[in-house]
């Protein structure tokens, strides 16, 4: 119950006022509405090294 | 050096172990607990592969997972910033996942396995999809395509293959995804996603393409492959519930609510189905609103794959693709691959989904990351746990039936085939059980294709599923020419794990009608003598008996149930369906006077 309680709070505490912040950046964002021009993104992450493949990110 | 390869937390949780760049055992952790498309952490499937490699954990060079949490972790958060406060549920439901397990994926790996923290590795999605695909194909370059629904942010990837290294060079990123493009249709159909879309696939050829054109509303494709959605139609990025919005109901109408029997006029009402309805004719025409919606996704999905395919090959001046993801389990449009771009060598693995990933992170370490040369081909299905003599006499004893211990081979093949000839439906249990969804003559049900009710009959007296799907034919390779339109069999190694569908010559299609689908295709396996002899043999003398080396092949398992792995499982499937006989290695159980 805590653990959820403390979600909640993070949820609306953070989350919500953030989003509507956005909502300026949000027309460039991939989430935006609408039909989009669709496009081959440049890839370019690797994690062939073994200091980059240790990591979880 | 041993290699272990992990996935699991998103659906078809497998392991993988490699001995020095050569495949151990594979397994997903559904054929262990008994879980369809069991997710959670795979500690049976692991302890299976360290029992097949004779080692303990802590001896364990490297363990690898099949992507990085903490940039998927990221994507969620965005997504939920993004979207909020619709996607409320989905962050809700999503950060119960992550906080209490997804995060502590490394912490897990540790305290489980007793690897030291450096011997941990982190793959991206794609990248353990792309090195599944390539660093165990049998090409010394290549270009390469992974299609799913997401990795990390990754849905769609093209790169290029050669020796020990592969780059992806180019991406689609979430939310445009093909694999949730599909999935939001196989939902709107009325099945469970990550599920249904066989039954997508199984039902198109029942419709018409007439709603291409709505389809094309929803995502718009480009000459080369590239792909964006309209977000206005879905919202699998926010509801934890839906994956599209009204609107998208506007334009195909209302969806088919889940568990209702689907028929058509031109499709069987069986009799599990119970009575037919009053209204048969009504349903029957709505229903094929619904196959037609499902042909008009299938032949956009096609179009997509096969432009993405092009692309690919483009990129890497290449004529041979490796392909792998959920996506390249569409094996319909793999077919058309074959037949209508420039591929002149196709690869996929038998796991091309998520649980395939497992070995592509194993892979990755070994090959790309500590540099290792290849020099492994997986060119079979069968590393997963062998039956247990003990258990086959267990279950032979004790089982209250007809039981043949068959002396020698040429016993069990004469009596199986004499058995398959008389109209039995067999269940069949031989050797390593099959890595990936497919059953390949390891765990299979097997009957005569020659039989017009076949098909009927497994249905009706095992399987209990829809009408509209279709069975598999199992061909020798050096007959699948005689009956299907495949070019040089040989020379392509999805055949031999049943992730082609290819046309069935019209003169062959009288002579293998319960394999044959409504629209005149199969989805052949091709089997090599080298690979699975026993079932090869199989084939070939029941060919030889009746002038027609095809069986029917389909998994060995009850309707929602994973396939099954050991004997015990394989009497109680036998025992609760109306299968004839079961062959357990060289033990053969009939029901009724034998």
């Amino acid at each position: 119950v805590q653990s959820a309680a403390v979600l909640w709070v993070l949820y609306y505490a953070m989350l919500v006022p953030l989003a509507y912040l956005s909502r300026a950046s949000r027309s460039r964002s991939p989430w935006r509405a609408g039909a989009r021009r669709p496009a081959w993104l440049a890839r370019t992450t690797r994690t062939d090294d073994l200091l980059s493949a240790r990591r979880q990110f | 050096m041993h290699v272990l390869g992990v996935s699991c937390y998103f659906h078809d949780a497998a392991a993988a172990l490699l001995r020095d760049g050569v495949l151990v055992a594979a397994a997903e952790e559904e054929r262990f607990s008994r879980v369809k498309h069991d997710f959670s952490f795979p500690s049976r499937a692991i302890a299976f592969c360290l029992g097949r490699a004779g080692i303990p954990a802590r001896e364990l060079d490297y363990v690898a997972f099949f992507e990085k949490p903490l940039i998927k972790f990221e994507r969620i958060l965005q997504t939920s910033l993004a979207t909020a406060p619709r996607s409320a549920g989905v962050f809700r439901q999503a950060m119960t996942g992550w906080l209490l397990d997804k995060l502590w994926v490394k912490s897990l790996l540790r305290s489980t396995l007793g690897v030291p923290a450096e011997r941990v590795l982190f793959c991206e999605h794609h990248e353990s999809h792309a090195a599944s695909a390539f660093l165990c194909s049998p090409f010394d370059e290549a270009a390469i395509l992974t299609v799913d629904g997401v990795g990390e942010w990754t849905t769609t990837a093209v790169g290029t293959g050669r020796g020990n290294d592969l780059r992806l060079s180019e991406e689609i990123r979430f939310p445009h995804s093909l694999g949730l493009l599909y999935s939001a249709f196989t939902a709107f159909l009325g099945f469970e996603v990550n599920e249904g879309e066989y039954k997508v696939m199984g039902m198109a050829p029942y419709g018409t393409p007439r709603f291409v054109e709505d389809v094309r509303k929803v995502v718009t494709i480009g000459p080369d492959g590239a792909f964006a959605l309209d977000l206005d139609y879905f919202s699998f990025h926010y509801s934890p519930t839906r994956t599209f919005t009204p609107r998208f109901e506007r334009l195909f109408g209302p969806p088919r609510p889940p568990g209702l029997p689907f028929f058509t006029e031109s499709t069987e009402f069986p009799a599990y189905y119970g009575d037919k309805p009053g209204n048969f004719r009504e349903l029957a025409r709505e229903n094929q609103r619904y196959a037609d919606i499902a042909a008009s996704i299938q032949a956009v999905t096609e179009e997509m794959v096969l432009a993405m395919a092009r692309h690919a090959l483009a990129r890497a001046g290449s004529s041979r693709l490796c392909m792998a993801g959920g996506v390249a389990l569409n094996s319909v449009a793999n077919g058309r691959i074959l037949r209508e771009t420039p591929v002149t060598d196709l690869y996929i693995q038998p796991a091309a989904g998520d649980s395939g990933a497992a070995l592509g992170a194993a892979l990755h370490a070994w090959h790309v990351v500590l540099g290792h040369p290849r020099g492994f081909v997986l060119d079979h299905a069968g590393w997963g746990a062998e039956p247990d003599p003990g258990a086959i006499e267990d279950v032979a004893a004790h089982c209250g039936l007809a039981v043949e211990r068959c002396a020698s081979e040429e016993r069990l093949l004469d009596r199986t085939v004499d058995l398959l000839q008389h109209g039995a439906v067999i269940g069949w249990v031989q050797g390593r059980f099959e890595w990936g969804p497919r059953a390949l003559g390891h765990r299979s049900i097997l009957a005569d294709p020659r039989r017009t009710d076949a098909k009927h009959v497994v249905n009706t007296k095992i399987k209990f599923r829809e009408p509209y799907r279709p069975f598999a034919p199992s061909v020798p390779v050096e007959h699948a020419a005689e009956y299907f339109e495949l070019g040089e069999p040989a020379r392509h190694l999805p055949g031999r794990f049943m992730l082609l569908v290819a046309p069935v010559r019209p003169e062959a299609r009288a002579r293998i009608p319960a394999v044959t689908h409504v629209d005149g295709s199969a989805r052949v396996q091709t089997v090599a003598a080298e690979c699975d002899s026993r079932y090869y043999n199989l084939i070939s003398r029941f060919g030889e008996a009746t002038g027609v080396p095809v069986l029917l092949n389909t998994s060995f398992n009850l309707r929602g149930e994973p396939i099954v792995s050991t004997p015990q499982e394989a009497f109680s499937t036998f025992s609760r369906s109306g299968m004839d006989a079961l062959v357990l290695d060289r033990t053969i159980i009939v029901k009724g006077p034998s």
